[in-house]
Formats: structure tokens, sequence, C-alpha cells
């Protein structure tokens, strides 16, 4: 039995690895759990204690616009991993929830073509959790190698946190280096394993709409029973060809089948919005902290030179921010396209072949699904490819602009 | 001997520019008559040769580029070509990846319903739909080969050089360069003579045939959408007698004195005739009460019963053709439906990338008119570029947009066919449709932007925009 919840076993493992969020089983140890508590209560003290470092800093430093850039580009990033982190741990009864309803049998898959439908998903989100993962721990090993390579160089290096000794000796040094690149390093991995779980989330809502799709647009097909419904016009009469079952069984089984698609569908918009809803504080969070992350280093790249190494490092930060925004408006954009297709499905059936009574039910429900399951962020900024080439669009404008200045 | 290839629906339809395509240098090897290993294999030498030729001097334009990239204007000069350009090997390469989407879009349109009381309806919308494919690719046809001519021949006036940049004084020089349509590096040296000559031939094939791939792609694409435009005029336009067919379907013809007297005090509900059991149960007339006051479409024909208890005298065959009528009508937008999405799953990457090469020309173009001083060569040919790019962009949002308002338009054919005489299959039938239709079918570029006119309004604003700007700023 294929179970749904396998597209999010690595990214709950990997959460699970960093202490960020554990899925609870009943059947763990008290010493085991004790010690995991003990590991959560030790990386939640060490987050915040390089938060409240960089905070410290951030007030030390801030006559200095050059160090005020530099501390605030990690604080907000930060801060931004914390929002998710609070979400997930604040909140983390109605994730079990969810994680229940996923495994439901409302969402379970019931034909060949639903099974091939999760299987392809979990290949990809999990691709996708790779990829994000190599790309984080590069980036994090390129800040740790940056630090290093200047010292060598014998230029002076800054830590961004606040650290209560002297880092010029170089026992020191290497000990606030690795303090600081491990820490972050770890909010890193958090972070994009948290995004890529929040976007899997999006990204089963989804396959269940094809899957929901795929079952409208064989409403009337023959169904694992073997009953075979054929209707023929041969002058007036519809020929039936059932095995064993009569007329009545016809109209208990369409109207079965109706139920089963509007439950499902009501199941998925419920989840959708309950994902949402979450969530939706750490959104608004991360995108005030992404607004003004883009604007600081669209502002220190224009007036860099393009070959130096503070450019490359500038631009693959924009890029990892600009990376992290492309996945939530993309399957923002492919949950929404999904859904607005339901009310084709719906039509691509066989209702030509029900009568007026039952077509004016599957009406209503035709009715409620032509409005798209639309997520938004802070209530009023839609989750789609449009908002992300909006964001594009002015970086770039503001680039140009601080250029020609 | 040629045979005539056998060929059917969409294919039949667009032999001219499949033929025109091949003999470009696309990758297109289906739909040929004579299908043996000595030509196509011929065939496929013939389009690697062209892709070869097309990509090696694309490349020599790229370094050109790069060679004299010191001087703003060169560069921004060269980089507007390369980019005008990168759209011919892009959609070539595009296709040759793709082919077996297109052949499937291709084939969709082989097997399509028909029925006895529309298909003179059919084949005149079908016809109409062959003309304004004809009409469009003789006019891109006249289009790139008016381009190329003038290409050429603005190649002889002016001065042929290029801009170099002093490195000690920083101020630009010019230095002669061949005077040839596309500035490229070549390994012989072009200045004159029986090279010059050569270079000049390879130069204008090579701008024919990339235009030529680009644009043909682009007019496919486009008489896929007036096929499809034509077929959803085609189902409007039957809506009227088909709604009149199922109208007589109705059993009862209200007497129009009746309807308008007061029928308050007539409270008791008309019980249908218990005979009236649809014995297949797939519905049962009992359930079907309507506003059954006035008997409007409440009753359903019954069925399995002998013609004298018809009130109507219909005959079976009568009420057979309305019903099928009806699946005809429902099946057909269903099969336009299916081909809307795969021209839509088809192209539309290549849409995709279409519009990201044209906002960066543009938006370069729009720097470069800000430097126009007079009526001259360099004021000629960015002008050219600027109306080609934007003609290529008009050429298919306008046929998106035209696709979007008919496929909703059919909402208002449903509505404005007489839907309260028809029968209660025919009301739902009305019902569906109209709900079917409040989403519009549109193409979208892979999701990111939907193909219509508010998309080339934007690209347009956006371009007024930028040169305005720039032109303040100067």
């Amino acid at each position: 039995k294929y179970s749904v919840f396998v597209a999010f076993a690595p990214h709950f493992k990997a959460l699970a690895r960093v202490a960020y969020f554990k899925i609870v089983s009943k059947d763990e140890s008290n010493a085991k759990r004790m010690l995991y508590e003990l590991y959560r209560f030790m990386m939640w003290f060490f987050i915040l204690l390089y938060n409240i470092q960089h905070l410290i800093r951030v007030i030390q430093v801030r006559h200095s616009t050059e160090q005020l850039v530099d501390t605030l580009f990690i604080l907000l990033t930060t801060l931004n991993c914390l929002g998710k982190q609070v979400a997930f741990n604040a909140r983390s009864g109605r994730i079990h929830k969810i994680i229940e309803t996923i495994q439901e049998s409302t969402f379970a898959p019931t034909k060949p073509y639903h099974l091939d439908l999760l299987k392809k998903n979990a290949v990809s989100m999990s691709q996708i959790l790779s990829f994000y993962q190599c790309g984080c721990l590069t980036c994090a090993a390129l800040w740790t190698i940056f630090p290093f390579i200047n010292r060598t160089r014998g230029r002076e290096v800054t830590f961004t946190g606040y650290l209560p000794f002297d880092t010029s000796v170089t026992s020191t040094f290497y000990l606030a280096l690795a303090y600081m690149s491990v820490l972050i390093t770890i909010q890193a991995f958090g972070h994009v394993t948290m995004d890529c779980t929040i976007v899997a989330f999006y990204a089963q809502a989804k396959v269940q709409i094809k899957m929901l799709r795929y079952n409208l647009e064989h409403f009337m097909d023959a169904d694992e029973e073997n009953i075979r419904i054929d209707t023929q016009i041969t002058g007036t009469n519809y020929e039936q060809n059932t095995h064993k079952v009569n007329t009545n069984d016809i109209i208990i089984m369409t109207q079965k089948r109706l139920t089963n698609h509007v439950d499902h569908y009501e199941k998925i918009a419920s989840f959708v919005k309950e994902v949402e809803s979450i969530f939706s504080e750490a959104m608004i969070v991360q995108f005030f902290a992404m607004a003004w992350v883009i604007c600081m280093t669209v502002y220190k790249i224009a007036s860099l030179s393009i070959l130096s190494v503070e450019f490359i490092s500038m631009a693959m930060y924009l890029g990892c921010m600009l990376g992290q925004l492309f996945i939530y408006c993309y399957f923002g954009t492919e949950l929404k396209v999904e859904s607005e297709f339901i009310c084709q499905s719906v039509y691509c059936g066989d209702w030509l072949s029900l009568s007026p009574s039952f077509r004016r039910k599957l009406l209503v429900f035709m009715t409620y699904c032509s409005k798209p399951l639309a997520l938004r962020t802070a209530y009023i900024i839609p989750m789609c490819l449009d908002t992300y080439i909006a964001v594009l669009k002015s970086s770039y404008s503001l680039f140009t602009f601080l250029n020609r200045n | 001997m040629m045979t005539k290839v056998k060929t059917q629906g969409l294919v039949t339809d667009l032999m001219p520019n499949i033929k025109l395509m091949q003999a470009a240098g696309h990758f297109l090897f289906n739909y040929h008559s004579d299908n043996s290993g000595m030509s196509m294999l011929l065939r496929k030498v013939y389009s690697s040769v062209h892709a070869v030729l097309i990509v090696v001097n694309y490349v020599c334009m790229a370094i050109n580029m790069a060679q004299y990239s010191d001087e703003v204007n060169e560069l921004t000069a060269n980089t507007i070509t390369v980019l005008f350009f990168a759209h011919s090997v892009i959609k070539l390469l595009f296709f040759a990846l793709n082919s077996k989407s297109f052949y499937r879009t291709l084939a969709i349109w082989n097997q399509s319903n028909s029925h006895p009381l529309f298909t003179e309806s059919d084949a005149r919308y079908h016809q109409l739909a062959l003309t304004k494919m004809r009409r469009l690719l003789y006019c891109i046809c006249g289009v790139t080969v008016l381009s190329v001519a003038s290409w050429v021949t603005l190649t002889f006036f002016g001065e042929s050089v290029r801009f170099i940049a002093n490195k000690e004084t920083n101020e630009t020089m010019t230095e002669p360069a061949p005077r040839l349509p596309l500035k490229a590096w070549y390994p012989f040296n072009t200045m004159s003579g029986t090279m010059y000559i050569a270079a000049f031939a390879l130069q204008i094939y090579w701008l024919l045939f990339s235009m030529a791939i680009a644009n043909l792609l682009d007019v496919m694409f486009c008489s896929w959408l007036i096929f499809a435009c034509e077929q959803l005029q085609h189902l409007k336009a039957i809506m009227k007698p088909l709604m009149e067919l199922s109208a007589s379907l109705d059993t009862y013809r209200p007497n129009t004195a009746e309807l308008f007297r007061a029928s308050s005090t007539e409270k008791s509900e008309k019980v249908p005739d218990p005979v009236d059991l649809d014995i297949r149960g797939i519905y049962s007339t009992q359930q079907d009460f309507g506003i059954t006051l006035r008997g409007a479409g409440g009753k359903l024909q019954t069925f399995g019963q002998p013609t004298p208890n018809n009130p109507n005298g219909l005959t079976q065959k009568q009420e057979m053709l309305a019903r099928s009528a009806i699946k005809y009508w429902v099946e057909r937008h269903k099969h336009v439906v299916r081909l809307v999405a795969s021209i839509g799953d088809t192209y539309g990457t290549a849409l995709l990338f279409h519009m990201l090469i044209s906002t960066i020309t543009l938006t370069l173009l729009a720097y470069q008119a800000t430097k126009i001083d007079g009526v001259n060569v360099y004021a000629f040919s960015t002008l050219g570029y600027l109306t080609y790019t934007l003609g290529q962009v008009f050429h298919f949002c306008i046929f998106g947009n035209r696709l979007i308002e008919e496929s909703s338009s059919v909402m208002e054919a449903a509505y404005s066919c007489q839907w309260y005489d028809g029968s209660e299959e025919a009301k739902t039938f009305v019902q569906i449709v109209c709900q079917q239709c409040q989403k519009a079918m549109s193409i979208s570029g892979a999701k990111f932007f939907t193909v219509s006119l508010d998309l080339f309004a934007s690209v347009l604003g956006a371009v007024v925009t930028y040169f305005m700007v720039l032109v303040q700023l100067k």
C-alpha cells in the first residue's frame, strides 16, 4: 500500500536531524526522547544566542553603513529562518493534524494513474530538496572560506556578530570562525528544508487536484467492481449491459462518486487553507526580509565592479534569495492553475449521459470549483509567478537607476 | 514516383507551411510520401547542414561581439543583432527537441465527429479557417522576404565602419569594416575580392533562412489558433438551430394566454404520470418536476413507450436526432478544448523564451532609440529592428487574444438562442456550457504569462516608459 506521506519523508527526516521539527512516534523510549529534547534545547539556545549577538552588533555599528549592511544581511536571513522555525514549533499540533490528513483515505490513490502521479511527485520533491540543500551547503562553505582567505591575505576580518573577545589572535579567530560557520550552516540547512517542506505541502495539494481531475474526467467509466455502463442510442432506448445490477445501483453509484469527489475537493481546499494559515506570519516575515535584502543587495552591487570576490558573493546571495522566492511562487501558480481546470475536467467527463437532475448537482460543484485556490501572503500579495516577475522587474529598475546615478 | 502523401486533419490544412518548414531546414521528417531510408537520410543531412551553417554563422557573430566589446555603442548594436537572431537558433533547437509534441498536436484533429445537420456549417467554417491560414502564411512570407531585401539594401547606404574606443584618449574612433549585412568574424579577409562576395552571399542566405525558421514556426502556432477560433465560430453558429431542434423535444407547448394568468392560486404541483419511469434508471423523471405549474419543459420524453403516447407527434428518429445534435456539439467543444490544451503544452515554453529575449532586446532598442539624431541609416535600422520585434510579439498576441474572446463569447451565443423553450436536457446543457465558458481558453507561456493583447500592451508600455526615462536622463 502506497503511503502519500512518502513524498514528505526526506523533508521531515532532515528537519529532525537539525532538531527543527520532529514527528513524534509512539514507540520511542523515554531516554531517547529526553536526549532529543536536550538536543533541541541546545539548538534553540545557540540559534537564539547567534541572533542576539548579531542584534547587539547592529546596535554597535549603527553609525557605519558598510558594516551595518553586512550585519543586517545575516540578521535578516536568520530572522526569516527563525520565523519559520517558530511557526513549526508553536503550531506543531496543527502540523501533526495536517500530516494525519495526508495519510487519510480521501487522499490515498485508488487508480494506477494516481499512483504514477504520486510517485512522480515524490521524486521531484526529493530532487528539489537535494538541489536546494546542496546549494545552501555550497553557499555556507563559501561563506566560511571567504574570511579564511581574507585572513591569509592579511586583510582584517570582522565577524558579523558581537563577540566579547578579540579575534585577531589566531586561536580565537579560528574558534569564532568555526562557531559562526557551524551555526550559519545549520540555520541555512534548516531554512532550506523548511521552505521545501512548505512547498511540498502545496505540491501535494496540486497532485491531489490532478487526481481529482482524472477522476472527474472518468466519471462515468467502469469502476473496480466491473459494472459496465454502456449507453447506446438505438432508437429511443438506452441499452444497458449490466452484469448483475439493476438501475437503482447505478443511481447509487453515480451519487456515491459525486459525493466522494465533492468530499475530496472540500478536503483539499481546507488542507490548503490550513497550511496557508499555519505559515501566514512566517510568510509575512519572509516577504519583508526578502524585500529589504533585495534592496540592500542591489544597492551594494551597483557600487561594486563586476569581477571582485565581493560582487560574486553578493550576486550568489541575491541568487539564493530569488531562488527561495521562486519555488514558492512557482508552486503557488501551479496550484492555482491546476484548480482552475477542475471545472473543465467536469465538463470533459461524460455528463451527457446523466439526467438533468444529476447535471444540476454537477453544476453546483462546477460553480464552486470555478473559484481557484489562490495562495496569498499577508492577505494582499498573491503567491504567483506574476509577483515574482514584478519583484524581478522592480529590482532591475532599482539597479539600473542606482547604476546610472 | 512521388505519390501524394495521405494526410488528414490539421496536416492537410497546414501542408504549405509544413513544406516550407522542411525547405527552411527544420527537423521535420514526417509527412513525406516517400519514406525510404535513402531519402530520409538525405533529408536529415539537409537539415543538419542548414543547422550547422546557421549555428556556425551565429557563433561567428557572437565572436565579433566579444571582440569589439570595448566601445559601448558597438557592443550595444552587436548585442541587439545577436539577440535578434537568438530566436532562430532557439526555435530550431526547440523544434528538434520537441518534434514529438508538435506531431501530436498536428494529429489531434485527425478524427473529428460529424452530424448530418451540421456538415454544411462545419465545411464553411473549415474553409474560412483555411483561407485565413493561407493568407497569414503569404503575409508573413512576404514580410520576411521584404525584411531581407530592405536589410540588404540598407547595407549599401551609409559608411561601413565600426566604432573603436581609443584606450588613451577614451574617445571613439571609427575604423573601416567590410560592407556586409551582418558584422561577423570570419577566418578569411572579407574586405574585398571573391571572399567578400562569398561572405555576402552566405549572409544573404543566412538572413533569409534564419528569419524564415523563426517566422514559420510562429505561423504554425498562429494557424493552430485560427483553426481553433473558427471551430468555436462554427459551434456558436449551430447553437441556435440546435436549441430550436431541442425545443421541439418539449412535449408541452404552453398556451400563451394561460401563462400570464395569475397562477398564485394554483398550488397543486403537477405530479407526473407514474408510468413515466425511465426503465434504465440512470435518471428517473419522477425527480424531474421542474416548474411544472406551467409545464414548461417539465416533462421529458418517455422512452420505451409506444409512439401513440407521445403528445407531440415526434418520431423516435427526430428525438434521437435532437439528442445526437447536442452530443455532437459537446463532443466537438471538448475536442477544441483538447486541441487548445495541446497547443499550450507544445508551444508554451517557446513563447516564454521568445518573450524573455524580446524583453531584453526591446530594452536595449529603447536605449538605442534615444541616440537617433536624424534621418540616416542608424535611424532606419533601429526603427526596423523595433518594428520587427514588436511585430513578432504582436503576431502571436493578437491570435491568442482572439482565442480568449471567441471562447468566452460562446456563452453569449448560448444565451442568445431560445434556451427557455428547450427541454430540460437542453437547458442543463446550456447551463453547463455557460459554466465551462466562464473560464476562457487561453495559451500561457509556461504559466508565466497569458498570451493576449494585454501582454503586448504591457511590453509596448514598458518600451515607451524606458525610452522616455532614458531621454530625460540624457
